[in-house]
């Protein structure tokens, strides 16, 4: 007889055959693969979905704003500062805010009540919505309230301060972290300007992790007579706190994620040891059919592959949609798929011995009590 | 390795120390020729077989196959002659319930790497041959003793082995399927392959060269 031997497709084919053919330990080792799957998900999956939505809400604006401020006013921080900053890699946007100076509505001059106006330097982020269109040089934006203060009934007119006057083109309504600035006007200054004019600079970070290393570039960037009169702030307290958010949530998902994995390993290996058990005959069979030890460790390790990829990809399905209707979100996708090759590794990790003690078992004792 | 197989001084015991079931044997089972081993149940007839097929390993003396010795050949080696050269028959026919008895014959080359399109037609072949072709789609337990026990030997034959060892495959037959079991066996030794049978029964045995394990 000619024959090429074993290959490995053989083996592969066969695993699947046995799967197929060998369903109560296939379904069974499926079924706990599943299970645990299951409860990484309803354990660590709830505490890493629990710790993607904390981070995410950590990591919104806030979090990502760091403010350069002139406390004394004596910095001479330039309005060129901001042209700089903005150029930064990782800097989502930087609008410069100059001093704070009383306007009024230039019907009433002088008699009318003042509210503050402030002059940006940069584009006009997201942050403040305007009602309207944007500015140019020389035309302002006025708050709901401020606009009432000075008797607007519409945001249109001008209005007029120590050395400036604009012409109001709109409203506008500013978020977080701009909510300060709603209490005025707020009046477009020409761009690149080299005078010191700018009290504040804010810049948006494109990624949290990203704020410290920014937060020191932004000081070098900035364009100052006296930079050491600039205070950088970031936000210390809420870098912190996600910190240590992610360092203990992690860190207790960690550990009884390696709980549920620990018992996994048992679960799997001891119903692959019964599934093994059972079938003392088949390798007695395969023994005496010509299959040496390494064949009958692979048929018993890729069989519980396959079984194990049943479960790994049924329990993730069935995780993440109980975590999704739980905890109202799904966990980073890292760690799902990390759940699922995991669950396959124990699975590998668990068919060994019972495939050693297949392949090292007897086969003549097999034989002969069978 | 198309000469004879040769035992020399062929001594075995299940456990050190235990009493031996074969001590110092020798014999030599020569190719075109079957054997019939006979002898009281304890004597080693079942031991003989499993020795010739490498299951287990001597506790002393040699087993030569034509110039090869095979007394300490490694697991690898032992599975593949078996795989592509040996041919086991049981008397429990011990097919795998779980699949079909094309299954159950195809098994018999797949560690030899007899599969796909002519391990299925050779099997086929052989299931016509032994007169259960219209079963093959059918489970072990869906057949009757004596078919289970040709769909046996379709399994152990299939790989054309150089070496057919039965171990009272008509232990459960009636005379009809003993027959073909028999006939099966002459026919591989008149192709040229070695035949050792263990058996109580000699009666259909005609022609064979008998080997008394007192």
């Amino acid at each position: 007889m000619t024959s090429g031997g074993l290959r490995p497709w053989h083996l592969v084919r066969e695993a699947l055959v046995t799967a197929r053919v060998q369903r109560v330990p296939t379904v069974v080792t499926a079924l706990v693969v599943a299970a645990v799957c299951g409860v990484v998900f309803a354990t660590t999956g709830q505490s890493a979905a629990a710790e993607q939505r904390v981070l995410s809400r950590l990591g919104d604006v806030g979090s990502r704003t760091i403010v350069a401020e002139d406390v004394s006013g004596a910095a001479g921080m330039s309005a060129r500062s901001v042209y700089m900053v903005s150029r930064l890699d990782g800097v989502q946007w930087a609008l410069g805010v100059g001093p704070v100076v009383d306007v009024r509505n230039a019907v009433l001059g002088s008699a009318g009540p003042p509210v503050p106006g402030r002059l940006l330097y940069g584009d006009v982020p997201a942050e403040i919505r305007v009602g309207g269109r944007l500015p140019a040089a020389g035309e302002a934006l006025v708050s709901p309230g401020a606009q009432q203060v000075l008797g607007l009934a519409q945001p249109v007119g001008g209005v007029m301060g120590a050395e400036l006057d604009a012409a109001l083109v709109g409203s506008f309504t500013a978020v977080a972290p701009l909510d300060g600035l709603n209490d005025g006007v707020l009046l477009r200054g020409p761009d690149r300007v080299a005078e010191p004019t700018l009290r504040r600079l804010y810049v948006l970070v494109e990624e949290v992790d990203d704020v410290e290393v920014l937060a020191a570039a932004t000081r070098a960037a900035l364009s100052a007579d006296d930079a050491t009169q600039i205070r950088v702030e970031v936000s210390t307290t809420v870098l912190d706190l996600r910190e240590v958010v992610a360092g203990d949530l992690g860190s207790s998902g960690r550990r009884m994620m390696l709980l549920v994995w620990g018992v996994g390993l048992v679960l799997i290996a001891t119903t692959l040891f019964a599934a093994v058990s059972s079938r003392r005959r088949e390798f007695g069979r395969r023994r005496a059919l010509g299959a040496s030890r390494p064949v009958i460790v692979a048929v018993v390790v890729l069989h519980g592959l396959v079984a194990a990829g049943i479960g790994a990809g049924t329990g993730t399905a069935i995780g993440l949609i109980t975590v999704w209707r739980t905890a109202g979100a799904l966990p980073a996708a890292e760690f799902t798929a990390g759940v699922a090759v995991t669950a396959i590794l124990v699975a590998l990790v668990a068919s060994l011995p019972p495939a050693l003690t297949a392949a090292y078992r007897d086969p003549v004792r097999i034989l002969r009590v069978a | 390795m198309t000469e004879g197989l040769v035992v020399e001084d062929l001594t075995f015991a299940y456990r050190p120390g235990a009493a031996a079931v074969l001590d110092g044997m020798s014999a030599r089972f020569e190719p075109g020729t079957v054997t019939v081993v006979t002898g009281a149940s304890g004597r080693g007839k079942s031991t003989l077989l499993y020795l010739l097929g490498m299951l287990l390993r001597p506790t002393s003396g040699r087993l030569r196959w034509g110039d090869v010795d095979l007394t300490g050949a490694d697991d690898r080696t032992c599975s593949r002659i078996r795989a592509e050269r040996i041919g086991f028959v049981f008397q429990d026919a011990l097919l795998d319930p779980a699949r079909t008895i094309l299954d159950n014959v195809l098994e018999g080359g797949l560690y030899a790497g007899l599969t796909g399109p002519v391990g299925r037609a050779r099997a086929h072949d052989l299931l016509e041959q032994f007169g259960v072709r219209a079963r093959v789609d059918h489970r072990p337990g869906e057949i009757s003793g004596g078919q289970a026990q040709r769909v046996a030997l379709c399994r152990a034959l299939i790989k054309e082995p150089l070496l057919l060892l039965a171990d009272e495959p008509t232990g459960n037959l009636d005379a009809e399927s003993a027959a073909v079991v028999w006939q099966a066996c002459a026919d591989t030794a008149a192709r040229g392959g070695t035949v050792v049978v263990a058996t109580h029964d000699t009666s259909r045995a005609a022609g064979a060269r008998h080997l008394v394990l007192a």
